[in-house]
Parts: C-alpha cells; structure tokens; sequence
C-alpha cells in the first residue's frame, strides 16, 4: 500500500501552475523561481525553473505531493524525470495562449507514460478573458482523442475549484488502479 | 547592474563568450563552460562537440534554483555554488556575484581536474564576468 | 393553427405578435420543472422565458447556449420561480449585450434538474448508460458524489443495476444524479453494442485514497 502519492502540474508558462499548487497545498510552497528573461515568450515576471513542491497530509501517514513543473520544453527532462513517480497529472492550459488545442496535444504526448499507468484531468484558466471559446475547443479536442479525461473551467487560485478537480483526479486514479489490479 | 535586456547584447555575449574561453583554455581538465540566466538560457558557452548547450543550460539553471530553494530552507542564505560529482567528472555552478538577473556559470571537468581547482577557476571568472558588466 | 402562449399565474401574456408561441405549461409548475419536462421532450425550438423578479431567459437549442441579462449567480433562484412566460422564439440569435452571460445549454438543464432531486428516474434497470462528457463541475453546483459517479462511468457503460450494485452510494443519489445527468445530456443511453465491447466494470472504491482526501478536505 503506497503511503505517498505523487501529482504532477504541468502545462504552459503561465497557465496557473504554482498558484494551484498554492492553492491546495497545507504548507507554504517550496517554489524555484527565476526571474524570466524570455519575454517574448511570456510577459511573466518569474518562471518556475525546476519545480514547485506543495503537500497534503492525509490521516494514517499518507501524504499526497504536488508537484509544479516548469512549462518550457527545455525543462522537458524535470517532465522525464517526475512522471515516472506519478500517479495523476493535473493539466493546466491558459485559454489566453495562442493555441490551447496544440498545447493539450502536446502535453498529453509528453506525458504518455504516465497516462498509461495513472490518470489525468485538464483545466482550463482564464476562460474569462479569452473570448475565444478555448474551452469548448479543448473539451472537443479531448473527447476525440482522450475521452477519459476530465476538462473542467478553474481559476487556479481558487482553493475550492481545485478542490473539486483534485476529487475528480484521485477518482480517476483509484479506479486506475484498482483496473490494473483486476487485469 | 546587468537587466535581462543587457543579457541579450552582442557586445556582453562576446565579452562573456571570451572568458569562458580563457577559462577553458587556462585550466587544466575543464572541458565545458557555459553561462546561463536563472531561468536556463544560454548567454555564452565553450562546449564539447557531444555536449548540448540548451539542455546543460536548462539543468544548471535547475540544479542551482533546487540548491538556492535547500540552502532558503536550513536559513542558509543565497547559494553560492553547487558541486556534481560524477564517477568520471564533476561540474560545478557557480552563482555570478552582484547581478541583478541571475546569472550562473556552469563548468565540467574531467579526473584530470581537482574540483577544487575546477570551483576556484570558475569563481574568478564569474567575478570578472560581473565586475565587467557592473562598469558597463 | 396558432399555439398559445404559456400564461403565468397573473394571465399575464407576451405582447409580441409575430413570435411562435407554445403550448400551456402547468402554471403551477416551477420554472426547472417546466425545462425538466422540455427537455425529456426532446424540445428543439428556441425560447425566451421573462422571469418575474429576475429578468429574460433565453435559450437556444441550436448554438447548444443559454443567455440570461442577469447574474447566472441567480439562475438557481430563478429557476424556482412559478411567475414566469415562455414564448418560442426564431433562430436568429443577436450578439449579447455587453451584460448578458451566454454559457452552455447542458449547464442549465443540470442546474435546474438539482431542483427535482425526489422525481423518480423513469429509466429501466439494465439500460446501458454512458458518460458523453464531465459536468464543468468547478461552475455547476454539485456534490461529490457525483464526482465519483462520474468517475465510475468514465470508459465503463453501465446500467442503473450495476451503478446500485458496485457504488457505495445509496440508490436515492444514484437517481439524483441521473435525473440531472441524463435532462441535461452528461450522461446518455447507449447502444447494446457499446456495453457489449466495453471495458469490464470497475466497482467503485470504499475508502482508500479519495476518502482520506475527502476527509481531510472536508469536502
């Protein structure tokens, strides 16, 4: 019986990755920002570097870990590196970047190996300042392709939004595993 | 004091491009020199045929936010350097001092380097690199 | 032969001529009921319903939307409104005004079948059902278990008598959550053939993870 279970946060620079973490985690996040120096790529002031660890301690010792990842492909090795020890992602996607649709894409696709022995949901920020329908858009996108996962609307700051896609995440998850069980 | 911008001019890469070279050139065993911002963009680089400048520079700027988030941690203040210490080499990241973007200098050395040499080389250069940007 | 239009309890009805108009609903009905029943009905025209005390409901079966000029905030309340009109309307759809909110129609159905929790589910035990697509759950009033009903019948086409047999859950909330689910096209029958091929079901979990997340949450 696992006492630790991992989460990973990935998607895009500035779709709300470390404010989710914030959000949900019980301690105050350890976080690896550096100032971005990359501005045509985001006007962001900081970018997550290596990643942003949070927690949640549950009764008997178990702890999930929540782990932010950096949104640039050149950190794809931390991607490599932490998908291994997870069991559930969490894609962010910003409904204000250029093209969700490639982003969903091309994360799940970076992210296969853990599709394959855990779960994942996607959330979609800032759908109120897009006028784009980004989120119907992604939702079609994911039905095509992924038709198990889960696209929701949040605003990554909002503690009882991410609440409600992390229930949805430890479901999938659960049975997940119980399917690998049973196979 | 360096600004992102700075980070960017042709005249600062070729200045910085020139140490690393010296650096290289003037200390035994160093193989690989690279300076990236905080956020893993190469700035200067002296490599290795074999040896990918956007990946070093991505992990170094890793490595060293991992080890400036430890040393926060135990109250230890900023982090100054990170030593790796692999079977067949090491590499050392260095902090550049007084920059107000981050700059780091990553070197890798073979067995025929002391990492202590390695580390003293690299902070020279690393002050020069921000005592010549600070007059600019 | 003209429809005639809905009149609310005061006999009030809409002034304009030139709109379709659509047979009575029960005045004593509440507004949800009337879109439950609408929508069990397979109703397909556009309608515009004036809300006394709220304001203009319009809903457009054909761009999949609703509008309403005021707060969705208040949509719950409104939809237990018993003083209301509808009218059907053309396809046409004007560009909101500034100060409407358009959001999707399956949206609206789940928010008013909340109100209609103790209606019985009209469905047969061994109907194969799937799940077309999540509720936007962050935005929609719910409960948890409906999170984990959905979870259940993600890739798994189940019956009403395999949810009752492998969930935790008691079948009051099972039908709860179908009734919203099915009015509002989250979850949808299925052909004998998608079950037939389906991934075997997987029971629900009693315990475990979720619920020490649940419990530390305080969900």
């Amino acid at each position: 019986m696992h006492t630790e279970h991992v989460i990973l946060f990935a998607g895009p620079m500035g779709a709300g990755k470390t404010a989710a973490i914030s959000a949900l985690s019980e301690i105050p996040v350890v976080s690896t920002e550096a100032l971005n120096t990359d501005l045509a790529a985001s006007a962001k002031l900081t970018t997550t570097v290596a990643l942003d660890y949070g927690q949640i301690t549950l009764e008997d010792g178990h702890v999930i870990r929540l782990y932010g990842v950096p949104g640039q492909e050149r950190f794809e090795f931390v991607w490599k590196l932490l998908q291994t020890r997870a069991v559930g992602l969490v894609l962010l996607l910003d409904a204000c970047a250029k093209d969700p649709v490639e982003d969903v894409d091309f994360f799940l696709d970076h992210f296969k190996e853990l599709l394959r022995h855990g779960a994942a949901v996607v959330g979609v920020t800032r759908t109120d300042l897009a006028a784009n329908e980004a989120f119907a858009r992604c939702c079609a996108r994911l039905r095509q392709h992924h038709e198990r996962i889960p696209v929701f609307e949040v605003d990554a700051r909002d503690r009882a939004q991410m609440v409600v896609l992390l229930t949805a995440l430890i479901t999938l998850v659960q049975m997940r595993e119980t399917e690998l069980e049973a196979n | 004091m360096t600004s992102a911008v700075q980070t960017k001019s042709k005249v600062f890469q070729a200045l910085c491009q020139e140490s690393l070279r010296q650096l290289v050139a003037d200390t035994a065993g160093v193989e690989n020199a690279c300076l990236v911002t905080g956020d893993g963009l190469e700035v200067a680089a002296v490599l290795a045929q074999n040896v990918s400048a956007s990946r070093l520079g991505a992990m170094t700027s890793s490595i060293h936010a991992l080890g400036s988030a430890i040393t926060k941690e135990l109250k230890m203040k900023d982090c100054r350097s990170v030593i790796v210490d692999g079977e067949s080499g090491s590499l050392v990241m260095v902090q550049l001092p007084t920059t107000r973007v981050q700059l780091v200098l990553a070197v890798t050395c073979s067995q025929r380097a002391t990492v202590g040499g390695a580390l003293f080389a690299a902070k020279q250069h690393a002050r020069w690199i921000s005592e010549k940007l600070s007059a600019t | 032969m003209p429809l005639l239009s809905i009149p609310n309890e005061h006999g009030d009805r809409p002034e304009a001529a030139n709109q379709r108009e659509l047979p009575e609903a029960q005045a004593s009905s509440s507004l949800a009921r009337t879109l439950a029943r609408l929508g069990r009905e397979h109703h397909r025209h556009n309608l515009r319903v004036r809300i006394a005390d709220f304001g203009l409901l319009e809903l457009h079966f054909d761009q999949c939307s609703y509008r309403t000029d005021f707060p969705v905030a208040e949509l719950p309340r409104a939809l237990s409104a018993r003083r209301y009109v509808v009218t059907a309307i053309g396809t046409h759809v004007d560009t909101p005004a500034p100060h409407c909110s358009e959001n999707p129609l399956t949206d609206l159905f789940w928010i008013a079948a909340q109100q209609l929790k103790d209606e019985a589910l009209a469905l047969p035990e061994d109907a194969p059902l799937k799940l077309a697509q999540w509720p936007n759950f962050p935005r929609l009033p719910h409960r948890v278990e409906h999170i984990q009903l959905c979870g259940m019948l993600s890739g798994h086409p189940m019956s009403l008598r395999e949810m009752r047999a492998h969930s935790a859950l008691s079948p009051a909330s099972i039908a709860a959550f179908l009734n919203a689910a099915l009015a509002a096209g989250y979850v949808q029958r299925c052909s004998d053939d998608e079950a037939l091929f389906a991934p075997k079901v997987v029971p629900m979990a009693r315990g475990g993870l979720l619920q020490r997340l649940l419990n530390r949450i305080g969900f």
